[in-house]
């Protein structure tokens, strides 16, 4: 596989996956060997494998005495393959046992692509037993993009994987060039955007997705809800590191006046000087900051955020709520509303009557 | 040399010392005023209700002077919606009220009282064409006049500056202190702020605007001296019965903040701070375009030269916006709080404003207040 193909194609991000793994899945082994009491305990290949086929031959057994209670399916054909496809299913979990078995022994992960294959395949055929009449086209067409997920999840969990690696990455070349261990605020801050553009691209992606299904509606608050959390928590993390800016400048100030005033006679008064001095330059400071665009954009976004993650969480409550005897906000709203509008009416009638009796 | 820096050490050292048992006992002294009876209650002068139109209601101060005395054309303070106004009248000895009552004034105040969940409704129109308007006709009705004198304090003053604008006729003379008028400036960070305010999202969310987020947003202002700076100030008197009783007082009127009519704050926000509209003639209330050259009758206009809140610059240009030929116009070298609270205020800023009044309050057709009007 060239290197174009590693880095770009589902198989090749897998596989970079896959490798990243292989060692923890080692590690992992030897964990679990360490922590068994015998050569032969439960986690050991050997006993997983003895433990997957009784496993198997046990539900096979239970299976057959279930599908022999006629009762249980309104004809003897349907009964038939429903065995055919829970019998499908248990090869399904054996293939996937003998494979768990085959890799633990050679302390990997094996081929991911190939794992995902298999597993459509396998539920493909699962299917097919299932269903007893022919698929027509649509129909295949929707099954093809319903087992095409796992291959989609994996090229998507590579791409958020790059995106991640590179923003860790980032992350760490600027923590560590820090001088003295120290990283100015503003490049706290450029890690951090990078973190919300690739949530954005990524996981952010999810949380827009439309919904479907019954609880269609609820679903979306929540992901609406969820997006709006991570954007004020983004947002708070701005606004409270454009803060420590004018504290650091205003400390700088602080240290330079002091080492002056500690030159001359240092007295109580003098140290009530440096705290006078601390409070003024803080105030100067700040000022400086709360004056510019760049405070104010974020000062907008942060309240913006707080504001939209405030009412996706109402949105959400009322949701709860509509199943209970508690009135919501909204209902109680759409009385006061009205109420507000008949009293206004009240005091036009009024006016208007007070102008005819005064007339006559 | 050593042994002279060693002196200069151990002689701060023991200044340091002498400093801390001194704070010490003023602590000991302090903790001896905190648990004792403090006077913290807010208001010095009696008032009476008069009207009420829903949460607000309109009152009058007890007056000094025996009715027959009272000079015959009332004054009515209203004042903004952000805070309570009882700043006005907090203490005896800082009492614009008291001020007003010595030289015989007949004193009304509009409290708007708490917004409540119902109330987030209401408009500017509410505020300023059915509320004040019902107030200054109860008013009327009460001293059989056809005018009354009016004093608008912060937003209080652009309300009563519009309804001047609007009902000239009504206002005998207007007095407007420290209130914005000319919203588009950079002097003051609430001016830069609001502009970054999502009105529609913030109502639409909320409701009513919380009092705590404006508490909040008046202290990020200076937090350094609102939040840390102030209360370093009052351990160095809390020994001082009555700096602590004063300090108790403001605090209660600084965090004692009403929440905000939804639809009046979304309409105030976009119609002042982001679009400028009153001093652009483009403002509406009440289906009319308020227009401030209309404003004809007698104007005093003070405002603070160091005020944070309201800048020189939204005041400064009242005299040229309005059309009244006796306009007078004067700055003080105070804050928006230390207009109202200062010992300067009570020397200076409440007797510029009583004197003014009782000067154009003269009238030759005066009749005492009968107390008419319903309720």
């Amino acid at each position: 596989m060239s290197k174009q193909d590693k880095e770009t194609t589902p198989g090749g991000l897998s596989g970079r996956w896959a490798d990243l793994h292989k060692a923890w899945v080692a590690n992992l082994n030897d964990l679990m060997e360490q922590a068994s009491t015998s050569q032969k305990s439960f986690f050991a290949p050997d006993a997983f494998q003895a433990f997957s086929e009784n496993w198997v031959k046990t539900q096979s057994e239970f299976l057959r005495k279930g599908f022999e209670m006629n009762h249980l399916f309104p004809t003897p054909e349907l009964a038939e393959r429903f065995t055919h496809a829970m019998e499908t299913q248990l090869q399904v979990f054996r293939w996937w046992a003998d494979t768990m078995v085959k890799t633990a022994s050679e302390g990997g992960m094996g081929d991911p692509q190939a794992l995902v294959e298999t597993w459509r395949k396998s539920y493909g055929a699962l299917m097919e037993h299932m269903i007893p009449t022919p698929l027509t086209d649509p129909f295949k067409a929707l099954l093809g993009s319903t087992t095409d997920w796992p291959s989609n999840l994996a090229s998507l969990t590579g791409e958020w994987s790059k995106v991640w690696t590179d923003m860790m990455k980032r992350g760490w070349s600027t923590m560590s060039a820090a001088p003295d261990g120290f990283v100015p605020p503003k490049q706290i801050r450029d890690f951090y955007d990078s973190w919300i553009k690739g949530y954005e691209e990524t996981l952010g992606r999810w949380f827009k997705l439309p919904s479907i299904g019954p609880l269609r509606r609820n679903q979306e608050h929540y992901q609406e809800a969820l997006d709006s959390y991570v954007r004020l928590c983004a947002a708070s993390f701005d606004y409270a590191n454009r803060l420590l800016e004018p504290s650091i400048k205003a400390f700088e100030e602080l240290t330079r006046q002091t080492a002056e005033l500690m030159k001359g006679d240092i007295t109580p008064e003098t140290f009530r000087q440096i705290y006078q001095q601390m409070v003024q330059s803080a105030e100067k400071q700040f000022h400086v900051l709360f004056e510019s665009d760049e405070f104010v954009r974020s000062l907008q976004t942060t309240l913006e955020a707080s504001l939209s993650f405030y009412h996706q969480s109402q949105k959400l409550t009322e949701d709860y709520l509509k199943v209970t005897p508690v009135i919501t906000r909204t209902e109680m709203d759409e009385v006061h509303e009205e109420v507000y509008e008949l009293r206004r009416e009240i005091d036009e009638l009024r006016q208007q009557v007070k102008k005819i009796a005064t007339a006559k | 040399m050593a042994q002279a820096s060693n002196q200069v050490w151990e002689a701060a050292a023991t200044a340091m010392l002498d400093q801390m048992v001194e704070f010490q006992k003023r602590m000991i002294r302090g903790m001896e005023v905190l648990t004792s009876t403090l006077d913290t209650d807010v208001g010095a002068t009696d008032t009476e209700e008069v009207h009420k139109i829903g949460n607000t209601r309109l009152v009058r101060f007890k007056p000094v002077k025996p009715e027959s005395e009272l000079l015959p054309v009332p004054v009515m303070i209203v004042y903004a919606l952000v805070n309570r106004p009882y700043m006005m009248d907090l203490q005896d000895d800082r009492s614009i009220v008291k001020k007003l009552l010595d030289v015989g004034l007949d004193v009304y105040l509009i409290d708007w009282g708490y917004p409540r969940r119902g109330d987030r409704f209401l408009t500017l129109d509410d505020y300023i064409e059915r509320f004040m308007g019902e107030y200054i006709g109860v008013l009327k009705a009460r001293h059989e006049r056809g005018d009354v004198n009016v004093l608008g304090v912060c937003q209080g003053g652009t309300f009563s500056a519009i309804y001047a604008a609007l009902h000239p006729t009504d206002i005998r003379n207007l007095a407007l202190m420290v209130t914005p008028i000319d919203f588009d400036t950079r002097d003051g960070l609430l001016n830069i702020w609001s502009k970054a305010i999502d009105v529609d999202l913030m109502v639409d969310t909320l409701g009513n605007v919380p009092g705590d987020f404006m508490n909040i947003g008046f202290l990020m202002l200076n937090p350094w001296r609102l939040m840390f700076d102030k209360y370093i100030s009052f351990l160095e008197h809390v020994d001082s019965k009555d700096f602590v009783s004063n300090f108790v007082r403001m605090e209660k009127w600084i965090f004692d903040s009403p929440d905000q009519a939804g639809e009046a704050f979304r309409q105030f926000l976009k119609d002042t701070y982001h679009q400028n509209k009153l001093v652009k003639g483009e403002m509406v209330i009440g289906g009319r375009k308020v227009n401030l050259k209309d404003i004809t009758m007698p104007v005093l206009n003070l405002f603070a030269e160091r005020d944070h809140l309201v800048p020189p610059a939204s005041s400064r240009g009242i005299p040229d916006l309005v059309g009244s030929k006796d306009v007078t116009s004067e700055s003080f070298p105070t804050g928006h709080i230390g207009m109202f609270t200062s010992a300067r205020s009570q020397k200076h800023y409440a007797p510029t404003i009583a004197s003014w009044f009782a000067e154009r309050s003269k009238d030759s057709a005066a009749k005492p207040a009968s107390k008419k009007g319903k309720k």
